[in-house]
């Protein structure tokens, strides 16, 4: 892997993130990362998911509904969601002091409030929801990737919902709109806009965009990530049903390969 | 660039085929239908029932668990916690003593409370302020949502009453015994009625809008203490109420079986709480195949597979 | 509890006078509220500007330092933007760790700085590798009338182009081709060439509207803060709130706000 990496820092340097009409990686502009996803992978949470997104490996987890602590903050109508996206320190290639950045306390605001408007929390009044999602490697796209993953786990935890919520993310490169950035590709990239959505009724859930897009781009970057939000929630949902599948198996593994 | 004009690309096809096996994943894999939140499960919304939501004219799931169409359209949950709803018969742990109130911890996100007067007259507190269906009172519910509690006849009552030996450990004697006197329990006294780590049996007497929990007593009350060989020779068994019709069956039918080949007494409680009672080797029998049904709850034929494996054991000792 | 009864019950009252078409203090749907800017009001910062829109009132100052570039980027100059959301702004802010409504109110801000390329960070290089100006933009709320975000991306800019760099203080050469000499002050304003304006619109209702007062924001489901240039490109997008949104809207609230930019700018930069 490291001297892929190399090729395409040799590649940055002469300014070409694509070449002969294609991404480094080998991807066409349009095209999704390998997926995986494994549903109840800890046995102390209450629900769970290891998700892959290319070299992104994260893992969510939701512990609730529980008492919700400090009592002050408790919502007596229903149940308030708490998100805490972190990385590990070994997560990067330059060690990350471990702790909450400024960076992570956007993320894991945004990434709350993606799931509030799908998260049925009248059942749970004065409750807690608290989701967690851990960045064990990173290569640009981990909150998409922590989204995804925590809205398998909130399945997973039986937390009532009325939807499932996927995300990914779109950028620009040498000039051209693509789908879901690699690491190199984000930071030598011109524009990164990730995006969460509810599939079924396509409302947008999250929406942030970092970088430089004419309106047009944007536009046309707002309906590709639209529709691999689609696919992705396709993903999710058969490693929900398939992890029923074989006839016993609380916490077992399902792996839904992307490509 | 929008995907359809691409498909000529050989990549997005590829994301087609996957699509397409995940399709048939849902098609082939299901031996009973799992649905998850979103799945649009009928246009019938008359027939809309735990576990989903109507929306625009529409029956979605609400929840990640085993669809049932019978009747009613329902998504039977495979996991959550707990709420507790009026009537329901629970196995609760004292974990505070807050006069006049012991707080019982019933396996919820929600704490319950017991008033020191429910020992104020024998027998009398058990299920007296309870009459009356399932149903929050005042309980919030988001509009457009409807989540009519499943209520199984005949199952819910072998669960309250545990047909069969019946444990006769402190039957209400300390209640019964000081039922003549009409006073009130003392701060200081509270402890002999019931100290921390009792473990009792009690009905939801009342969930108010706060979700304020009360608990009234059942007859022949408390069980023991703590979990795992407490005094008295019982233990406890902790599982998610999710399973609980499965661990009972129906009409009754899978617990009866355990009770017979197993030989022991055992109880199960609404909030996933199951108290059973024999010797050490038929308990540690007993909870072996409740972990089986446990991790099985999801699949058809439980009952008849439950029944072969339990062959072997034709009631033990 | 007696806040919160009073805060439901502002908000189903601006509810249903959007429903009805109306708004609390009788604005259109699109229209802003009085906008004022003032530059120079700090004078021990290096550039300054004070932005009023409606109740809300920000001060923004820009300080410049020596240091060191990022390693990644040793030719570079570098912008480190911060908010506060003081105690006396409101009584909703308290006084401790940043929370996480400045965090996103300072890197929003800076997000749109960064992504127009506002600041020439090239012409920032003092040594390569070495040295660069540092740019400190530092938000400081003064009263929270809602939609902070506008206001404080206003005064911003408005104090990056109000900047002068302080050379002289740093025995430093003025930056390559600028040189502005003005009497007794030997120093030069900041490279900057282009002025990002952010444009806060609310869904409340299903209505989408421009520039939310408190109590519209409180009502509001979803926000959206759309950050755009002169030549009408997007430098910058965040949607806040728990709510959700269809295509069509974010495409009508992107549409409106490179069109109230313009006219901010217009007026004001």
């Amino acid at each position: 892997m490291n001297e892929e990496r190399e090729k395409e820092e040799e590649a940055v340097e002469k300014r070409e993130l694509i070449k002969d009409g294609k991404r480094l990686d080998g991807r066409g502009f349009e095209e999704l990362r390998p997926i995986k996803i494994e549903v109840g992978v800890l046995k102390r949470a209450d629900g769970s998911c290891y998700f892959e997104l290319g070299e992104n490996k994260v893992i969510a987890a939701v512990y609730g509904p529980k008492e919700m602590h400090p009592r002050h903050a408790q919502d007596a109508k229903m149940a308030v969601v708490k998100f805490r996206y972190n990385m590990a320190p070994f997560s990067v290639d330059d060690r990350k002091r471990p702790g909450p950045d400024r960076r992570s306390v956007e993320v894991s605001k945004v990434s709350r409030e993606a799931f509030e408007p799908v998260i049925m929390r009248e059942f749970y009044p004065k409750a807690a929801i608290e989701v967690y999602v851990e960045i064990l490697q990173s290569d640009a796209g981990t909150r998409t990737a922590g989204i995804n993953a925590a809205s398998v786990a909130l399945a997973d935890a039986g937390i009532p919902m009325k939807d499932l919520v996927s995300s990914v993310a779109v950028g620009k490169i040498d000039g051209q709109v693509v789908l879901d950035l690699n690491g190199t590709e984000d930071n030598h990239g011109e524009a990164d806009m990730p995006i969460a959505m509810v599939a079924r009724t396509n409302t947008i859930t999250l929406l942030q965009m970092d970088g430089h897009l004419t309106a047009e781009e944007f536009g046309r970057g707002l309906k590709l990530a639209m529709g691999a939000c689609r696919q992705i929630y396709e993903l999710q949902r058969a490693a929900l049903i398939e992890r029923f599948s074989s006839s016993s198996n609380s916490g077992s593994k399902s792996e839904k390969r992307g490509e | 660039m929008r995907l359809d004009e691409f498909s000529a690309n050989e990549k997005v096809e590829r994301n087609y085929e996957r699509l397409i096996y995940c399709c048939a994943i849902n098609f082939y894999s299901q031996m009973y239908k799992i649905a998850v939140p979103g799945d649009l499960l009928s246009e019938e919304t008359g027939r809309a029932g735990e576990g989903t939501y109507v929306e625009d004219g529409k029956v979605y799931a609400s929840r990640y668990g085993v669809l049932n169409e019978k009747g009613e359209i329902k998504v039977m949950a495979l996991s959550g916690k707990y709420v507790p709803t009026q009537g329901d018969v629970v196995i609760g742990k004292v974990v505070e003593i807050s006069f006049p109130y012991w707080i019982v911890d019933i396996a919820s996100p929600y704490e319950a409370r017991l008033h020191s007067s429910e020992f104020a007259g024998a027998g009398r507190g058990a299920g007296s302020n309870a009459r009356g269906r399932g149903g929050r009172e005042g309980g919030a519910r988001g509009s457009g949502t409807r989540e009519s509690a499943a209520r199984g006849s005949g199952t819910r009552e072998s669960a309250a009453r545990g047909s069969g030996t019946r444990e006769s450990a402190a039957r209400g004697s300390a209640a019964r015994g000081r039922g003549a006197r009409e006073e009130r329990i003392e701060f200081g006294d509270m402890k002999k009625y019931l100290d921390l780590d009792d473990l009792i049996v009690a009905k939801v007497a009342k969930v108010d809008a706060l979700m304020r929990v009360d608990l009234a007593l059942e007859e022949d009350f408390k069980i023991g203490r703590g979990s795992g060989g407490g005094s008295g020779g019982g233990r406890l068994l902790e599982i998610s109420h999710t399973k609980v019709p499965r661990v009972i069956g129906r009409s009754g039918s899978m617990v009866r079986m355990l009770k017979e080949k197993c030989n022991c007494s055992i109880f199960i409680a609404e909030n996933g709480r199951i108290w059973i009672k024999g010797s050490e080797e038929n308990m540690n029998l007993v909870s072996e195949v409740i972990s089986k049904i446990v991790s099985e709850a999801h699949t058809a034929g439980l009952t008849d597979r439950i029944a072969d494996f339990l062959e072997p054991f034709r009631g033990n000792k | 509890m007696g806040l919160e009864i009073m805060d439901e019950i502002k908000q189903n009252y601006v509810a249903n006078l959007v429903a009805s078409g109306k708004r609390e203090d009788g604005r259109g749907f699109r229209e802003f509220r009085e906008i004022s800017v003032e530059r120079g009001v700090a004078e021990r910062a290096e550039g300054s500007a004070r932005v009023k829109i409606g109740d809300s009132d920000v001060l923004v100052g820009v300080k410049l330092d020596v240091g060191a570039p990022f390693p990644d980027t040793p030719n570079k100059g570098v912008i480190i933007t911060n908010a506060e959301l003081v105690p006396l702004a409101s009584p909703e802010f308290e006084s401790g760790p940043p929370r996480e409504d400045s965090v996103q109110l300072a890197r929003v801000v800076d997000r749109g700085i960064r992504g127009s390329e506002a600041i020439d960070l090239e012409r920032l290089c003092i040594e390569e590798g070495e040295k660069v100006w540092i740019v400190f933009i530092d938000i400081h709320i003064l009263d929270n009338g809602g939609n902070l975000v506008d206001a404080a991306a206003l005064g911003a800019i408005s104090a990056l182009l109000n900047a002068r760099i302080p050379f002289e203080k740093w025995g430093l050469p003025a930056p390559a081709g600028e040189g502005e000499e003005e009497e007794g002050r030997e120093s030069s304003r900041l490279p900057i060439r282009e002025t990002p304006v952010a444009v806060t619109t609310a869904k409340i209702e299903g209505k989408i509207l421009v520039d939310p007062n408190v109590n519209e924001e409180n009502a509001a489901t979803t926000k959206l803060t759309v950050i755009s240039n002169a030549d009408g490109s997007l430098s910058g997008m965040q949607k806040s709130g728990s709510g959700g949104l269809k295509e069509d809207e974010v495409l009508e609230m992107v549409e409106l706000g490179i069109e109230k930019a313009g006219e901010i700018r217009e007026n004001f930069l």
